[in-house]
């Protein structure tokens, strides 16, 4: 009466016949092993059994074909496979858990059983804390505590030493002869399958056949009496035989093939994440304006912090938010309305309304040219302009900075042939130590800090020698923004030229204010001090004639064809502009009042 | 040890080379500015710790959302990992200022950042590590009649702790340096914005004080993740001799 039997199952992976043809049957109560070489196939049979993989032919269960496999079977894999996050005691109720058995019952059902499998005190520890032969043991408990109809081991001690393999031999056939268990081996090891079994099914290597069934006399329990250990070996000899010669004309193949499947992380074409959906920004009230910064603060701004903290904007009912400087350009901000307002230079206002940016400039910060070139005093070598001419200049990254110091060169009869190497800020100190011969420089900041820390400096004015004055800095808006809120626009532009008129007219309170308003970013008072004054003094802030963020027409119209001339102004496609624009549309002085 | 040794070769070669201090402050100068301007650093550390914190917590959530939908549907993982990929390669000094101007000078972009090149090391970590689960253990579970669910919880869950670790120590690092990164590109306040006006206004021994609050900002956030570890993870370092093999 046997419970499973198999009838001319067959499995093949990929073309690749693993199990001819194999026929065999396990009666209740009976030990019977499966032999065969390395990768015969072996494991591939359980893997049918278990439903892990489907092949061709009959497998029976007490009769009934066999469908729903995790009922019958408890498996106990090659390796232990303990889950190493789980203590022993939570190993062993793992089949339980999964059948859906309450933790406490589980626990109840495995605890008894702890002391026969030699694993009583063990149950908090983890599985790395255990001997192998420990773990082996765990691990059967584990598969016997199912309770299942049938054991399906698969060479479970493989992985063991010698010796202690051996000794879980001995105490798998004595717990065997305890509690009968239905079960099948399959091992490679001839003399193990002839120790535990009734019955051995010899494989043949690779596609794996039934090439023999041998039933072992042997009495239990198996002992190592010398009777009974000469006809083991007799049978031992007698299988090895059949193994070693088969009659089955393919070589045996050492491989493993079967048993692992490399996962291959495999790439291919794919689909976009986040469809983007980018809204700029939060809608403003009335009487909310924001403005963007071009640069860290600096005096520049001053206009801006005096108004807002010495009330004006609010006297002149606005409510102004100065946006934290960004490396983003503020002229890019107030393009976009991120910002209603933004300070930003001329250059780059010509430069971005050319390309196509909705930008107007509303107000000159400062009413004439504050860059110049600076190289170091000591340099006795450059004593004009075109002593420039293949010298290293450390630069910003514009067209126009190559433009600007071309023309100076030219314009002093040299060629105007220098090389560029763009750094940024650091510009500064790669020129204090001497890895560039000459940058462009804001004199009343960069070269305010030179002046301060003694660094003598000379330098050359780009007016004299035929580059037209600017404002070098301005305040611009969009016209989106100035025809939808005319009254705010020239209320702020108003607001911010009283801030400057009060800091040229109180000078020291005005800097003073600066500093307090941005105590984490103005670490060095002085600095801004200096600087300020510089402002004053050099007629920067309110001219000569006494204007103050009025924009110079002629100036504005200058400079603009400069920049047309000399081939910086591109459309948006980044054409060079063929017609010369109308630079009147490019600002304008009527929010001033 | 080696730190200290580089800081004292530091605090010699700055005191002794005749260099400016504006263009290598000694540690001691670095050391003495940030005690002076302790305040200003603790309240720039603050949002560059929410950004670096939510962002993150952000990109774990969504990388474990997906982590198990990739596991779970195969040909996801195909359609998908060139996105992820190609979103690891955005640089972000081009990506950064965009994203400001798309979302503004807020919260929201930061964590967008941060979360943007932290989620991929940690989608990837969890991932590779479902996969890493013992061939056998996933058999054992189905022969004992465990659905693709229970065995991704059982096993391919708990498996994966290692990877995701590793992941999160990667991470979390990327994350610090993404947040300055971002504030880099337009912040109220963060480290990274108090770098860039240091440096703007010629204070590099503020530039490398603020330096120092990052790496120590980071050093701790990876020694959580540790402790983290440490406690999610007890059976990892308890092994005793007469193990197999």
């Amino acid at each position: 009466m046997s419970r499973l039997e198999l009838r001319h199952v067959r499995k093949a992976f990929g073309g690749l016949d693993v199990l001819a043809d194999i026929s065999l049957s396990v009666g209740a109560g009976e030990f019977v092993s499966v032999l065969g070489p390395s990768g015969a196939g072996k494991s591939t049979l359980f893997q049918l059994l278990t439903g892990a993989e489907h092949g061709e032919g009959e497998m029976l269960f007490d009769g009934a074909p066999l469908d729903d496999h995790g009922r019958h079977f408890a498996f106990m894999p090659q390796r232990d496979a303990l889950m190493p996050w789980r203590r022993i005691l939570d190993n062993t109720t793992l089949g339980l858990e999964v059948q859906g058995i309450g933790r406490k019952a589980a626990r109840a059902r495995v605890a008894p059983l702890f002391a026969e499998f030699g694993l009583a005190g063990f149950e908090r520890h983890f599985p790395a804390q255990l001997s192998g032969g420990m773990r082996q043991r765990t691990a059967l408990l584990r598969t016997v505590v199912q309770e299942r109809d049938m054991l399906l081991l698969d060479e479970p001690f493989g992985a063991l030493y010698a010796l202690t393999r051996t000794a879980m031999q001995r105490w798998l056939e004595r717990m065997w002869r305890d509690h009968r268990w239905t079960a099948l081996l399959i091992t490679h090891d001839v003399r193990e399958a002839v120790f535990l079994s009734d019955r051995i099914y010899v494989l043949s290597a690779r596609p794996a056949r039934i090439v023999r069934e041998i039933k072992v006399p042997l009495p239990r329990p198996r002992s190592l009496g010398s009777d009974a250990a000469r006809q083991a070996s007799a049978l031992e000899a007698e299988i090895l035989d059949i193994i070693l010669n088969p009659t089955h004309p393919k070589e045996t193949t050492m491989t493993d093939l079967t048993r692992r499947q490399a996962l291959l992380l495999t790439l291919a074409t794919g689909l976009p994440l986040f469809a983007g959906s980018g809204r700029a920004r939060a809608q403003s009230a009335a009487q909310k304006v924001t403005v963007a910064l071009d640069w860290t603060v600096n005096t520049n701004h001053i206009g801006l912090f005096v108004a807002r903290d010495k009330g004006f904007y609010s006297e002149a009912g606005l409510e102004v938010g100065i946006l934290p400087y960004s490396d983003t350009g503020a002229g890019t901000l107030v393009a976009n309305r991120v910002a209603d307002f933004g300070i930003n230079g001329t250059i780059s206002l010509f430069t971005q309304k050319a390309a196509g940016a909705d930008l107007k400039g509303v107000y000159a910060v400062v009413q004439s040219e504050t860059g110049r070139v600076v190289f170091n005093a000591a340099r006795s070598e450059i004593k004009r302009p075109r002593d420039l001419d293949g010298l290293i200049y450390g630069g910003f990254g514009s067209a126009w900075e190559n433009a600007l110091i071309g023309t100076i060169i030219r314009h002093d009869g040299g060629k105007g042939n220098f090389e560029t190497v763009t750094l940024g800020t650091s510009a500064y100190e790669a020129l204090a130590n001497g890895s560039v011969d000459f940058t462009l420089e804001v004199s009343t900041w960069e070269g305010v800090d030179a002046e301060l820390k003694g660094i003598k400096q000379r330098s050359f004015v780009y007016a004299d020698y035929g580059v037209p004055d600017e404002h070098t800095t301005l305040i611009s808006s969009s016209e989106a923004y100035l025809e939808a809120n005319p009254k705010p626009a020239a209320a702020f532009v108003q607001a911010t030229r009283r801030g400057y008129q009060f800091a040229v007219d109180h000078r020291e309170e005005a800097a003073a204010l600066l500093v307090a308003a941005n105590k984490d970013t103005l670490t060095n008072p002085a600095l801004i001090e200096a600087s300020l004054k510089m402002l004053v003094d050099g007629h920067y802030l309110r001219s000569q004639s006494g204007a103050i963020g009025t924009m110079d027409t002629a100036k504005m119209e200058a400079i603009g064809d400069y920049l047309f001339a000399s081939g910086i102004l591109r459309d948006a496609n980044g054409k060079v502009l063929t017609q010369r624009p109308d630079f009147a549309k490019y600002f304008s002085n009527s929010a001033l009042g | 040890m080696s730190v200290g040794l580089l800081l004292l070769a530091w605090e010699l070669y700055a005191t002794y080379s005749g260099i400016k201090p504006t263009t290598l402050p000694a540690p001691s100068r670095v050391l003495a500015q940030a005690m002076l301007n302790r305040e200003a650093l603790v309240d720039n550390a603050i949002p560059t710790i929410r950004a670096t914190l939510l962002g993150f917590a952000c990109s774990l959530s969504v990388a474990f959302a997906l982590s198990i939908l990739v596991d779970f549907f195969q040909p996801l993982r195909r359609a998908l990992f060139p996105v992820f990929i190609v979103s690891q390669t955005l640089p972000l000094v081009a990506i950064a200022p965009l994203v400001v101007l798309w979302f503004g000078f807020g919260l929201a972009p930061k964590i967008m950042l941060v979360a943007l090149v932290t989620f991929f090391p940690m989608l990837v970590a969890l991932v590779e590590g479902y996969e890493s689960t013992e061939a056998e253990i996933g058999q054992m579970l189905r022969a004992m009649g465990a659905g693709r669910w229970r065995v991704f919880v059982l096993a391919r869950l708990p498996s994966a702790l290692p990877y995701f670790f590793a992941g999160l120590r990667i991470s979390i690092t990327y994350a610090v340096v993404g947040a300055i990164f971002a504030e880099y590109a337009g912040a109220a306040k963060g480290l990274g914005i108090y770098m860039l006006n240091a440096k703007n206004n010629f204070r590099p021994d503020l530039v490398l004080a603020a330096v120092g609050v990052s790496a120590a900002l980071t050093l701790v956030l990876f020694g959580l993740t540790v402790l983290l570890q440490r406690l999610a993870m007890p059976w990892e370092g308890k092994q005793t001799a007469g193990k197999r093999r």
